[in-house]
């Protein structure tokens, strides 16, 4: 027996080596694509220079150890003294308030990309996030080759479509032969021990007998292979080997009792592998196109042990999955169709406290009452958002706690902190918080807003904070974690009630936020 | 804003989300059931996805069994999915979700023994629309 196991690292292993020269052909493919796109454009941090939507002149640095640095200090505060430069933000983008998405839209296509470009603000309404649902409308219509990041998505989930097909139809296999095993009994009455083979001579005219009549006996003559002495055995498939190895089913045979391992191993990479995990990271990430191939690699390697295993059928399985594989990659970009031109339908939409985060904070937006078509003043915007914030929109009774300031307090905190700070809706938290934006790399952190109400006044008021269970915070902290996020949960310090009049300065000023990460530790992981 | 307003705004949106971001065709917005006109508790969509959305893993063994053959394509036919759309701040209760249930007629897609299903779309005011399947009950799981 030890034998026979012994065997089956070795074969696989040889039958993955051409596999993994095929894997790395789809992983150099998928990289060299954002690559050839890359130099079409200027480099992404030139595109994404500013932060936010205004400009700052600083002062250059003065350093004591060097005199000369005086005097650029002195020529940059004469010349910016001379000749103010102009006042920011010189842009000011106009959004018009929807009332029906309760959000703000931006129709001007430069208001679109600016606001994109500078600070990662809105998304558009049509794509996942950077709106660019022309570019890829276009791309269809085979206008031009480029690819957006929606496409690389439904690539990456078409190979992972196979590759679960793959599986299933593996572990079908797997059930298959382990019922076949299972109706196979084993000879214990009188007669059909007598009935066993007696020498090997025997065993050999038994054996080719048993493959004739079918898979059943085939299972229990296995068997009773491996219960015999394992020399034996060997030299029983040396045998085979020797006289009739140019017959597949013979190998195949002898191979057999390999199979249900050999499966049950591949099956276990599938489900456990970092690789699948990487890839629900990925799903509404921008590309980064590193894990691009991977289900793809996997669904190769899989495919490759399947061909060691059934022998019926080797090579055809490596090639079936391929080709399909290839066909879909290449499809897109050969449908080529003149079409009429296409119109952008796509606006930019700002969530409620992007919109008061850029008119407030900011001033770079403007939004327009769509009635009136006059701009809202901040505090005027301020009420409004608070009144839609409720469920169903609610014009008295606006408490300090209202959804729109807690989440408000927490996004302001970030941003100026100067995180890029979106919304967290995909990964079951309210905000992600992005190093530079989100095409420079993903979201490292998720945060969760909870209020707290710690305030004297609310402390009188027997005041409770909404009841979390223990799963949740589990069951959120689990999300995050095979997302690679890490959990953080910001804590706004709810002030007693105010008067209505109070500007929104003065109200936001009686905030306060507090962060705490939350993370799972794992005694056998975290070791260092 | 009256509530029915605002609940009919957000069917709108999921609406138009699903025409052109994802491609969806036959979309309707439905207000009363097309079995007995009765009204329903929400405004519901139905409409063709470009491709299979859901199959279930019963399903799936059989497509298995009739193409034996890893070369084989297995044919993908979409179907006709019915989707309910919601916005995230609001608080929905198990009864509420049945009753949403209660007014859909059977799938008449699936095998007559499967339990209804819907996909619940809920809208953030950044426009993002997050979509996960719904059942009327226990359903065989499939596998990730």
């Amino acid at each position: 027996m030890a034998d026979t196991l012994d065997s089956v690292p070795a074969t696989s292993n040889q039958h993955d080596v051409p596999s993994t020269t095929v894997k790395t052909t789809p992983t150099t493919h998928g990289k060299s694509k954002p690559r050839s796109s890359g130099p079409r454009g200027p480099p992404l941090h030139q595109i994404y220079a500013l932060p936010a939507p205004i400009r700052t002149f600083p002062l250059p640095s003065f350093y004591p150890s060097n005199p000369v640095s005086l005097f650029h200090v002195v020529y940059a505060w004469v010349s910016q003294f001379v000749s103010p430069p102009p006042a920011e933000p010189a842009a000011i983008h106009e959004g018009v308030w929807s009332p029906e998405t309760m959000s703000v839209q931006i129709k001007d296509p430069k208001s679109i990309r600016a606001l994109w470009e500078q600070g990662f603000f809105g998304k558009g309404n049509y794509s996942r996030s950077e709106p660019n649902w022309l570019k890829r409308e276009q791309a269809r219509k085979g206008k031009h080759s480029g690819h957006v990041a929606e496409d690389l998505t439904a690539q990456r989930r078409q190979e992972r479509k196979l590759m679960k097909w793959d599986r299933a139809r593996k572990e079908q296999e797997a059930i298959e032969r382990t019922r076949l095993q299972e109706a196979w009994v084993a000879p214990v009455g009188p007669k059909e021990l007598l009935a066993l083979p007696n020498s090997e001579e025997d065993r050999k005219l038994a054996y080719s007998n048993t493959f004739t009549n079918g898979g059943l006996l085939q299972g229990g003559e296995s068997l009773d292979l491996a219960v015999d002495a394992t020399e034996l055995n060997g030299s029983v498939l040396v045998a085979d080997e020797d006289t009739v190895s140019t017959t597949p089913q013979m190998n195949g045979h002898s191979s057999h009792p390999l199979t249900p391992t050999d499966t049950s191993k591949s099956r276990k990479t599938v489900r456990f592998s970092p690789k699948v995990e990487s890839t629900t990271f990925q799903l509404s990430d921008p590309p980064t196109s590193r894990a691009g191939a991977q289900p793809d690699e996997n669904g190769h390697v899989v495919g490759g042990s399947l061909a060691n295993g059934t022998s019926p059928l080797p090579q055809p399985t490596d090639l079936g999955i391929a080709a399909p594989l290839l066909e879909e990659s290449h499809a897109p970009e050969t449908t080529s169709e003149p079409e009429p031109v296409i119109v952008d339908r796509e606006l930019l939409q700002l969530c409620l406290e992007e919109t008061f985060y850029l008119v407030f904070a900011l001033g770079a937006l403007a939004v327009l009452d769509p009635v009136t078509g006059k701009p809202f003043t901040p505090s005027d915007l301020f009420t409004l958002c608070r009144q839609v914030s409720y469920v169903p929109p609610r014009k008295v009774d606006l408490q300090p706690d209202d959804p729109f300031l807690i989440n408000y307090a927490v996004y302001h905190h970030f941003r100026s902190l100067g995180w890029v700070t979106r919304p967290g809706i995909k990964f079951g938290v309210d905000w992600m918080l992005y190093n530079r934006g989100p095409v420079f790399s993903h979201a490292e952190f998720a945060v969760i807003v909870l209020p707290a109400y710690s305030d004297p006044w609310w402390k009188s008021e027997g005041r409770q904070p909404p009841r979390r269970s223990w799963h949740w915070l589990h069951t959120i902290n689990r999300v995050q974690s095979t997302a690679l996020k890490t959990l953080v949960l910001a804590y706004v310090e709810i002030p007693p009630p105010f008067e209505e009049q109070l500007a929104a300065a003065d109200v936001l000023q009686r905030y306060k936020v507090r962060e705490f990460i939350v993370k799972r530790w794992l005694s056998n992981r975290n070791r260092d | 804003m009256a509530e029915e307003d605002y609940v009919e705004h957000i069917a709108a949106s999921v609406l138009d989300n699903l025409r052109y971001q994802h491609d969806w065709t036959e979309l309707q917005l439905l207000t009363h059931s097309p079995v007995d006109n009765s009204p329903l508790p929400r405004p519901l969509i139905t409409g063709l996805p470009p491709r299979q959305l859901y199959l279930h893993p019963d399903d799936q063994i059989e497509m298995l069994k009739s193409h034996p053959h890893p070369e084989d394509r297995i044919p993908e036919t979409p179907v006709v999915e019915w989707v309910l759309p919601i916005h995230l701040s609001e608080k929905w209760s198990l009864r509420s979700f049945a009753s949403v249930f209660d007014s859909m007629p059977p799938q008449v897609s699936d095998a007559p023994d499967r339990v209804r299903r819907v996909l619940l779309a809920t809208v953030h005011n950044d426009s993002t629309v997050v979509y996960y399947f719904m059942h009327d009950g226990i359903v065989k799981p499939r596998q990730n």
